[in-house]
């Protein structure tokens, strides 16, 4: 069974930890605790070919731009997801920023873009038009909700179909 | 090249521009022509091509192995299908082909187990009774953690429990292997995170590539980080890794990089190209106990199996011993017990058998003692046996006299016996209802054949025999017994009678006494009697007291002495009345007068001869007036006897 490396990028408080933790552990925590430079777990995915993947998933700590430290831990990395927050429009152009990082670090990888926090539909910040014009770049948005457990385990899925 | 030469030739005669084409080629390619034909040749031929290739395809693999791993690639799939088909169609081939490998492997597997096991339950047996093992337990049930763990802790010095081979940039995890006692967590996600925090370190503390994270201390364990140049290994230790083990793990890592350093570089994240590291790996699973070598001697564990070994074979051979010995002693009680059963009288055992417990089915007469109360004698419980006993009546002159003791019932003074003829003789002494009962009823007891009661006394004959004994009889008594009462008739000294109550007494069962007898002293009492009664003295005339009346009172004054004695010795009361008489004669005034006159001489003159005074009253008696008698002229003597009433004892 072949293991890949995926990491979890995005600004503060967008819901990394709550995407993983609702992932490998099927669980989901109103509390907030902000990572402290990276945390790892894994769970085995299986694919629709009928084979099976491990991902190791790095959760990196949370910020706009990644610091020298945390370039390291995009090393190796297979793929990534880009977590931003469907509430806060500036966590969508941090993703963009970071998404650009990653790809001077690692070169061009997989990835898909999750707008966590569904759940909190009524307070939508988002912005259509840059939505429409990624997806026309061919970059894979899909929103989710860590907490209804919502789209999470499809954009994983999706992402390890691409790897 | 020119136009010309570019195109091809106008064909305007083409048979003969062929075949002079053909010609030129001849003179132009004449060898290459001829080997490009056999080329040709072999190619299109299937066997040639399949003997060319034979020939290069051991070279090609080996070649194509030391490029890379894009033939092993390329043969994983079609390979393991024609093994995985091998194996359906024929499995039996592949067990014998494997069955030299694996046997020896695993022996070698069991073999390096069992010593483990032993190795752990010799560290735990050495301290399970001490009081540091005690300590140890009480950390055991604290902390929650197997009490072999908790020793294993204690007494290693160091050990090895897992070792990650990680790739130094991704920290994906190469392989991992571990001891068996060890707990890991998700090994993705610690050499994972091992690799953050060592990429962490060294951004923090600014190393350079050649530096990084060397050692990692957590509690009692120590990790070990060892780099190589994609990968490094993490080895987590527990208790307190010695100088050279990282040397060894140094070595570890070259010998990776020796063997496998083309996949190790080329690692894409499938763990499955680097299962061949697993054995260089699990070297470095190593351990060391602080107290290795200290024992001499047995092992504990090894000491006690053996104990235990012995104890078992001593215990079964006991079972066995015992349970023979069981059987054998009880198979001596049941003999015992038949034994004795056959040397019962009244008993007759017909059949027996021993399996599954004893049985014995026979005859019994009532009277014969119980088998059943036999069992006690011979320590034997009544469940172990079944007796089966139907009646009979057994006629032998044993069980004949108990059978007539027990309907006779004799009292204790008469004694049975029993000959071989089945004679019963009865003897001693009984009531007379008895014996009368006895000969009715013996003759209905089974067994007895005659009746012998010739021995038998009844009571009244045994106390008429003891009263001859002890009363001695005078030749004039008759003895006679009647219902207990002793008759007693006829003529015996005065003192024998007197004497008689007194020694009847003394017999056994006499309940009463009748004495009809008349003593000698009464017989000569009742003569002397006659003979005194109506004698006198005769007077010749009036009073005249000549020599002739004095004989005659002499004679009759002896008489009464006697009397008097006899009278005495007898109890009787006498008394005398003297009667003087006289004739007609004479006027009867005179002759009252002469007639007292005569009285008062024959008493005066029998007082003379020693009489009692007393002893006589006078009368007088005057006879007929005119009528002379003179055998009328006396003193005559008639005596008044009161005796004693008869006396009997009842």
């Amino acid at each position: 069974m072949r293991v890949r490396k995926i990491c979890m990028i995005g600004d503060f408080a967008v819901g990394k930890t709550s995407l993983v933790s609702r992932y490998v552990h099927s669980t989901f925590s109103e509390q907030y605790l902000t990572t402290v430079g990276v945390k790892v777990d894994s769970r085995i995915l299986e694919l629709a070919s009928g084979d099976q993947v491990k991902l190791v998933l790095w959760d990196i700590a949370g910020s706009d731009v990644l610091s020298s430290v945390e370039r390291t831990y995009l090393q190796g990395a297979a793929g990534y997801l880009l977590v931003s927050d469907m509430t806060r429009r500036d966590t969508f152009d941090t993703a963009l920023g970071l998404q650009n990082q990653a790809e001077q670090i690692i070169g061009p990888k997989p990835f898909v873009m999750l707008m966590n926090k569904q759940d909190l539909a009524q307070e939508t910040d988002m912005d259509a038009e840059k939505v429409t014009a990624l997806q026309h770049r061919g970059w894979r948005l899909m929103p989710c909700s860590a907490k209804l457990d919502t789209g999470v385990a499809e954009a994983f899925a999706a992402l390890g179909e691409r790897l | 090249m020119t136009e010309a030469a570019g195109k091809p030739p106008v064909d305007k005669k083409p048979a003969n521009d062929a075949d002079a084409l053909d010609a030129l080629k001849s003179l132009l390619l004449g060898e290459e022509q001829q080997q490009l034909e056999e080329i040709s040749e072999r190619v299109a031929d299937p066997g040639l091509r399949s003997s060319d290739i034979a020939e290069v395809l051991p070279e090609s693999l080996r070649l194509s192995d030391s490029q890379g791993s894009e033939l092993t690639n390329a043969l994983e799939r079609p390979v393991t299908t024609c093994i995985q088909r091998r194996i359906e169609r024929d499995p039996d081939s592949f067990a014998d082909a494997l069955y030299p490998v694996m046997g020896p492997a695993i022996r070698q597997s069991i073999a390096a187990t069992f010593k483990d096991l032993v190795a752990n339950i010799n560290r735990t047996l050495e301290h399970s009774l001490s009081a540091q093992g005690i300590k140890w337990r009480l950390e055991a049930v604290r902390s929650g953690v197997p009490f072999p763990e908790v020793v294993l802790r204690h007494t290693l010095s160091y050990r090895v429990e897992q070792v990650f081979l990680i790739q130094n940039d991704s920290g994906l995890l190469m392989q991992h292997v571990q001891d068996d006692l060890a707990v890991s967590a998700d090994a993705d996600a610690v050499s994972g995170m091992l690799t953050a925090i060592a990429q962490f370190v060294r951004d923090a503390f600014q190393a350079g590539d050649k530096e990084g994270l060397e050692t990692v201390e957590i509690g009692d364990h120590t990790v070990l980080l060892v780099h190589g140049p994609s990968a490094y290994l993490a080895c987590v230790i527990r208790g307190i890794p010695p100088g050279h083990l990282r040397e060894h793990c140094q070595e570890v890592m070259e010998q990776l990089y020796r063997r496998h350093a083309r996949a190790l570089a080329g690692f894409d994240g499938d763990p499955g190209t680097l299962v061949s590291t697993r054995a260089l790996l699990e070297s470095c699973l190593l351990s060391e106990h602080k107290d290795t070598g200290r024992k001499k001697g047995l092992a504990p564990a090894t000491l006690l199996l053996l104990l235990l070994l012995i104890g078992a074979i001593v215990w079964g051979l006991f079972t066995w011993w015992s349970g023979a010995q069981e059987k054998r002693e009880l198979r001596a009680k049941q003999e015992g017990f038949l034994s004795t059963l056959r040397d019962q009288p009244g008993l007759v055992i017909a059949e027996t058998h021993f399996e599954p417990k004893l049985q014995v089915r026979g005859l019994r007469d009532p009277l014969a003692v119980s088998p059943a109360s036999l069992l006690g004698q011979h320590d034997l419980p009544a469940s172990q046996v079944d007796l089966q006993f139907r009646p009979y009546l057994d006629v032998s002159p044993r069980f004949a006299l108990q059978r007539a003791k027990a309907r006779l019932l004799p009292p204790d003074t008469v004694r049975l016996e029993m000959d071989e003829q089945g004679t019963l003789s009865v003897s001693g002494v009984a009531s007379s209802r008895w014996i009368e009962r006895a000969s009715l009823l013996a003759a209905g007891v089974p067994g007895i054949n005659a009746y012998d009661d010739s021995e038998l006394l009844s009571h009244d004959q045994q106390l008429l025999e003891q009263a001859q004994r002890t009363l001695n009889p005078p030749d004039k008594v008759q003895l006679s017994v009647d219902q207990g009462v002793l008759h007693v008739e006829g003529q015996a000294p005065l003192a024998w009678t007197q004497g008689l109550p007194n020694s009847a007494s003394k017999l056994a069962r006499l309940l009463g006494l009748n004495i009809q007898v008349q003593t000698d002293e009464q017989l000569q009492f009742q003569a002397l009697r006659q003979d005194v009664e109506g004698s006198g003295i005769q007077f010749i005339e009036d009073t005249v007291f000549d020599s002739a009346q004095e004989q005659q009172a002499a004679a009759l004054a002896g008489r009464l002495q006697q009397l008097l004695f006899l009278a005495d010795s007898l109890g009787y009361s006498v008394q005398a009345v003297i009667i003087g008489r006289t004739d007609g004669l004479g006027s009867p005034v005179y002759n009252e007068q002469l007639a007292l006159a005569r009285a008062l001489i024959a008493r005066d003159t029998l007082i003379m001869h020693g009489l009692p005074s007393n002893l006589f009253q006078l009368q007088t008696a005057v006879g007929q007036a005119g009528l002379a008698d003179p055998r009328q002229r006396r003193a005559e003597l008639r005596l008044l006897v009161s005796a004693p009433q008869p006396s009997g004892l009842q």
